[in-house]
């Protein structure tokens, strides 16, 4: 009986603790997702659109869909950087190219249809005032990748 | 001891097994995907190495060993069921659970979405230990601790958004803002659409965080629970929907705990329950 009672109290405290100071404690959280402040401006993703031989294009959704949202994510720090104009150009373009071909290891893996690509497109997706922008950012071929 | 408060004890035992059984299933169903997710994972670039506690580390595991602890873990949840060893298949279950779903956290209706499945397994755990009902505040402490834990999530979820975001999250710009990015991801016309009206993304973003910081009074006011319920529901589904955020798919079976309480519920359960026995036994 006092086991249940000691082990009550402590739970609620732990909760209670996390939810005061906002910290993760695993398996307790204290939930934080979309809490941030944003404004659409801030907006911009980085998607990867991939071309066969014959011009055909499509996106690339991978079975988990979550893995375009850690790409995309690895993709904006590169072009971020690249605003900075801190590093070399070069490395920068290393970087892009060493997640274009974790990109194609994991479509080897989905193996969800037979689109043979051809080349990689980075497209920057944001909004303006009225409308969905889209900029091809960088196009990369499969064999370059590959070298 | 009253008959309400035997009921709720019987109530709590019957919580265990159908949260339990339910869970087992969800588990089996969505096994094969969570097998591609931990094979897709190639050189495990996307897998955080978890801490418990922020102490200790689980390892990173091989595909047999991540199948096995899979496996071992639904069968402790069906010993829990069927009240074998409850104590030690409980504490069984929750090391198969940190082995098994550490691995794939990452993966975007486990992360933060099962975190209540060892703290329910805890209290099974200790609740076992002793056969008889303890009260606190007049309640069976098991289903009013499991409650507390449910409100938590969102009543912390709440008061982040200010903490982080300040008053002004409640402007709708946040909202709109998260919605619109999901549109860039997705593509969903439904998210632009509501994306793009301000004014609705003000409502929303004032709606969402009034529920999250008032979910706790069902623990205290029980007669509001469907209400609240209710709304839970179909704000995941609607987050399911426009975010491809899958709340409810481990979530869903920690529900029962609000209906628990209610004795027609409980009778049809119960009967459902001995002819579910009885099936097994003949």
């Amino acid at each position: 009986m006092i086991l249940s009672f000691v082990f009550f109290f402590a739970v609620i405290f732990v909760l209670a603790f996390i939810t005061y100071k906002g910290i993760e404690f695993y398996p307790f959280s204290s939930f934080p997702m979309f809490s941030n402040y944003l404004e659409k401006e801030q907006i911009k993703i980085y998607r990867i659109l991939l071309k066969n031989d014959l011009g055909q294009v499509e996106w690339w959704n991978p079975r988990f869909d979550r893995y375009q949202i850690y790409i995309g994510s690895e993709l904006k720090k590169c072009y971020s950087t690249l605003d900075s104009q801190i590093v070399n150009r070069a490395i920068i373009n290393l970087n892009k190219k060493k997640i274009l071909r974790f990109v194609h290891e994991m479509i080897i893996c989905d193996n969800v249809n037979d689109f043979k690509i051809d080349t990689f497109e980075i497209i920057e997706r944001k909004k303006t005032e009225n409308c969905i922008v889209e900029v091809t950012v960088d196009v990369f071929r499969l064999e370059e990748l590959l070298k | 001891m009253n008959i309400t408060e035997n009921l709720q004890y019987i109530s709590f035992n019957l919580f265990v097994k159908c949260y339990c059984f339910v869970l087992a299933i969800i588990f089996l169903v969505n096994s094969h995907n969570q097998l591609l997710y931990f094979k897709s994972n190639v050189k495990r670039k996307y897998i955080n190495s978890q801490k418990i506690f922020n102490l200790i580390t689980i390892p990173l595991i091989t595909k047999k060993v991540f199948v096995f602890y899979g496996f071992s873990f639904v069968i402790s949840l069906i010993f829990i069921v069927f009240d074998f060893f409850t104590t030690i298949s409980g504490l069984l279950a929750i090391f198969f659970y940190f082995m098994y779903f550490s691995q794939i956290q990452s993966l975007s209706y486990i992360q933060r979405k099962t975190n209540t499945i060892p703290i329910i397994l805890l209290v099974i755990v200790v609740s076992s230990i002793y056969n008889f009902p303890t009260y606190i505040f007049g309640h069976v402490w098991e289903i009013l601790l499991l409650k507390i834990v449910f409100s938590q999530m969102y009543l912390s979820a709440g008061i982040n958004k200010i903490r982080l975001g300040g008053l002004r999250w409640l402007n709708g710009h946040s909202t709109q803002a998260y919605l619109l990015e999901n549109y860039l991801w997705n593509g969903n016309k439904l998210t632009l659409l509501i994306s793009n009206n301000i004014v609705f993304c003000a409502f929303l973003s004032y709606l969402i965080f009034l529920y999250e910081v008032s979910f706790w009074i069902i623990i205290i006011y029980p007669q509001f629970t469907l209400f609240f319920v209710l709304f839970s529901l179909s704000f995941h589904l609607s987050t399911n929907y426009l975010m491809k955020i899958n709340y409810l798919k481990y979530l869903a079976p920690f529900y029962f705990i609000f209906f628990i309480d209610n004795k027609t519920f409980i009778f049809e359960l119960l009967k459902y329950y001995d002819q579910f026995i009885l099936f097994f036994k003949r």
